[in-house]
């Protein structure tokens, strides 16, 4: 707690505080407008941070992350277009509310559910990383690789619609991750004569080109006009309860937000679910219970707004339990922040608990202050924030790759980054057409050089195979891989045999 | 289907373009007492072809079978997406052999054309705006030369 109070100290600096306004601010504007993800924002964002102190540069990371995670339910209320995939419930339970005008009071329970998700999972996050850390200490090479290959095999399975599929696209990552010089012998790996390529594929470049370039190729080919859209906080009831949230709303919404808190936070800690499993399994488990059936959607439901938005926002703290205490990025977000925390000379891991305390607790506390700036600045810029939603996509998005472009200069030593934007765009567009993960690909990318490290000092540890039964925990990530394998196998194969079966009705 | 039965041929070309050229030419092998460079190549390489070729075969199955299934995927047109990036590369062109200033403006105001933008204010202002702030960011606050 005294750790805590201390971190308190460090980060409530105006300077700190301002970074972390503005990163919620302008994470709330991108999350509102159609298209552009949590990822896209924090990966384009890095560039902007290579000049400030490293707190200020993360609490301004994690403040977009959880400013765009509350700002893409303003899109889905307003104009029926989440602003990324896991506030689709939300679209669902909130567009006919606002349609029959009750927007205000669905964008302020959205809101509110937010922060408290938000809150809620941050606490979780303070309480359990240091003590799993703790854990993290004792674990050798051989168990640090069964867990490293657990969790890549596991994102793989879970974040894409294929399990093979998945699988191909972590592996790729690693391989990806290979090419530079060798860490024990220094040769050169898949470099082509190029030095450039000495010291491996800059971060920021790949991660760019994965995530921002390729979805502006994939929203060219959707572009929509959305700015003839109803302006539905115009169109607002007259009824004064019709624009604010009534006792009778928070009665109704409180168990749907505990709930959606509790499953944000649970999806957010296992690697490789996201905010959308998050999201639609809270907004699912709230439907059931509401009784209403088809209502839920045809008239609208607060609470479902409610459920949805708790859980989606729960994720983000949630998912950088294993990032701090374990050093495994478990969701784009975290291992876009794992990018940034190296950039900044933080080591991600159980180490960062012992060597950079001070650091960790500042975060924590930034985190907590950017809950409440979220609160604040989503209330107060409602207005201003449903207004910039109706901005057509022809203006954004070339605004968008202008961004990414400096990105991609900065980090990736000029022209040469450019180049291998452009090329891991084109990479990231294919892998979308064809249902590659590109969050498997970019998780096994990042864990790639600690993969192999640690897998060269398990061979050169374990020279019998008897040897692995020294390492019982070891033993049990490989058991639970192998089961997981199979699972996930047959959870793929019965969801595409009940797609098929729905299109042959059809 | 198709798309996953090309995808598949296309990472089983890649895994084995890897295994049989890429790797033995591009990586040297240890010595006696260490661990192969090459080893997690290999490996990564060898799962690929694997998995590759796992994926051909279910989808030669399903489609014997005639199974109507859609294709895995988002619906994405080629076109515009690679109209969209080859305007980006020619920015980075302009940008390397002439300056960045064309560069910009080229590169911002052809792809908001291309989506659909009509108003030439906008056409010719939001490039400008953002190639006066990008100058404001670069030369003046952080005092970095960009060419």
């Amino acid at each position: 707690m005294t750790d805590l109070m201390q971190g308190f100290s460090d980060a409530l600096t105006y300077g700190n505080i301002a970074w972390v306004a503005f990163g919620v601010a302008l994470g709330y504007l991108v999350g509102a407008l159609p298209g552009l993800g949590k990822g896209t924002a924090t990966a384009v964002a890095i560039p902007l941070t290579f000049y400030i102190e490293p707190l200020a540069a993360i609490a301004f990371l994690i403040g977009i992350s959880k400013g765009s995670a509350a700002g893409s339910a303003v899109s889905a209320i307003l104009i029926n277009t989440p602003g990324e995939p896991s506030s689709t419930p939300t679209a669902m339970a909130g567009y006919p509310l606002a349609q029959a005008g009750k927007a205000q009071k669905a964008l302020k329970m959205g809101l509110f559910a937010s922060v408290i998700g938000d809150v809620a999972a941050t606490l979780v996050l303070i309480v359990l990383a240091q003590p799993l850390a703790a854990f993290a200490m004792q674990i050798g090479p051989v168990e640090l690789t069964a867990i490293l290959a657990f969790s890549l095999i596991f994102i793989a399975g879970l974040s894409g619609k294929s399990l093979s599929r998945g699988l191909i696209a972590g592996l790729f990552g690693l391989l990806v991750a290979c090419v530079g010089l060798e860490i024990e012998t220094a040769s050169p790996r898949m470099t082509f004569g190029m030095v450039e390529l000495f010291d491996g594929l800059p971060l920021i470049p790949v991660a760019i080109g994965m995530l921002a370039l390729s979805e502006m190729m994939v929203q060219v080919g959707q572009r929509q006009d959305e700015t003839a859209k109803a302006d539905l906080l115009k169109a607002a009831s007259e009824r004064p309860e019709d624009s604010r949230v009534t006792r009778a709303d928070w009665k109704v919404s409180m168990p749907a937000i505990a709930r959606g808190s509790l499953i944000g936070i649970v999806v957010g800690i296992l690697p490789g679910l996201g905010t959308s499993v998050g999201s639609f399994l809270s907004y699912g488990a709230t439907r059931r219970r509401s009784g209403k059936g088809d209502r839920f959607e045809s008239e609208g439901a607060i609470e479902g707004v409610a459920a949805a938005e708790s859980a989606d926002n729960a994720v983000v703290p949630a998912s950088l339990v294993p990032l701090f205490a374990i050093g495994i990025p478990g969701s784009v977000i975290a291992a876009i922040l794992i990018g940034a925390l190296i950039i900044h000379g933080v080591t991600p891991g159980p180490l960062m608990f012992i060597e950079q305390k001070p650091l960790i607790m500042a975060i924590y506390a930034s985190m907590l202050a950017a809950s409440l700036l979220l609160l604040l600045i989503g209330y107060f810029g409602q207005n201003v924030f449903a207004r910039l939603v109706r901005l057509s996509p022809a203006i954004i998005m070339p605004t968008v790759v202008f961004l990414c472009c400096i990105g991609a200069y900065l980090q990736g030593g000029g022209a040469f980054g450019l180049g291998i934007m452009v090329l891991f765009g084109l990479i990231g567009f294919l892998a979308k057409k064809f249902d590659y993960s590109f969050v498997t690909f970019l998780i096994g990318y990042i864990l790639g050089p600690q993969f192999e490290l640690s897998l060269r000092q398990s061979l050169a540890l374990v020279h019998d195979a008897s040897e692995i039964f020294n390492h019982p925990i070891a033993i049990v990530f490989g058991f639970i891989t192998i089961i997981g394998i199979w699972q996930l196998g047959r959870m793929k194969r019965r969801a595409a045999a009940e797609t098929n079966a729905t299109i042959a009705e059809a | 289907m198709r798309n996953e039965l090309i995808s598949g041929v296309a990472m089983l070309l890649f895994g084995i373009l890897m295994l049989v050229v890429i790797i033995p030419t591009e990586i040297v092998e240890g010595g006696d007492y260490t661990i192969s460079p090459a080893l997690l190549p290999k490996i990564c390489a060898i799962g690929i072809t694997a998995l590759a070729a796992l994926n051909i075969v279910k989808a030669v199955r399903r489609m014997q079978a005639g199974e109507t299934s859609v294709d895995a995927g988002r619906p994405m047109p080629w076109g515009p997406a690679l109209a969209a990036l080859a305007t980006v590369v020619a920015g980075i062109l302009i940008f390397r052999y002439l300056h960045p200033a064309p560069a910009v403006l080229l590169m911002v105001a052809a792809l908001m054309a291309y989506m659909g933008e009509r108003r030439w204010l906008l056409l010719i202002g939001l490039p400008i705006g953002l190639l006066i702030t990008g100058y404001l960011l670069f030369y003046q606050v952080l005092g970095l030369v960009v060419a």
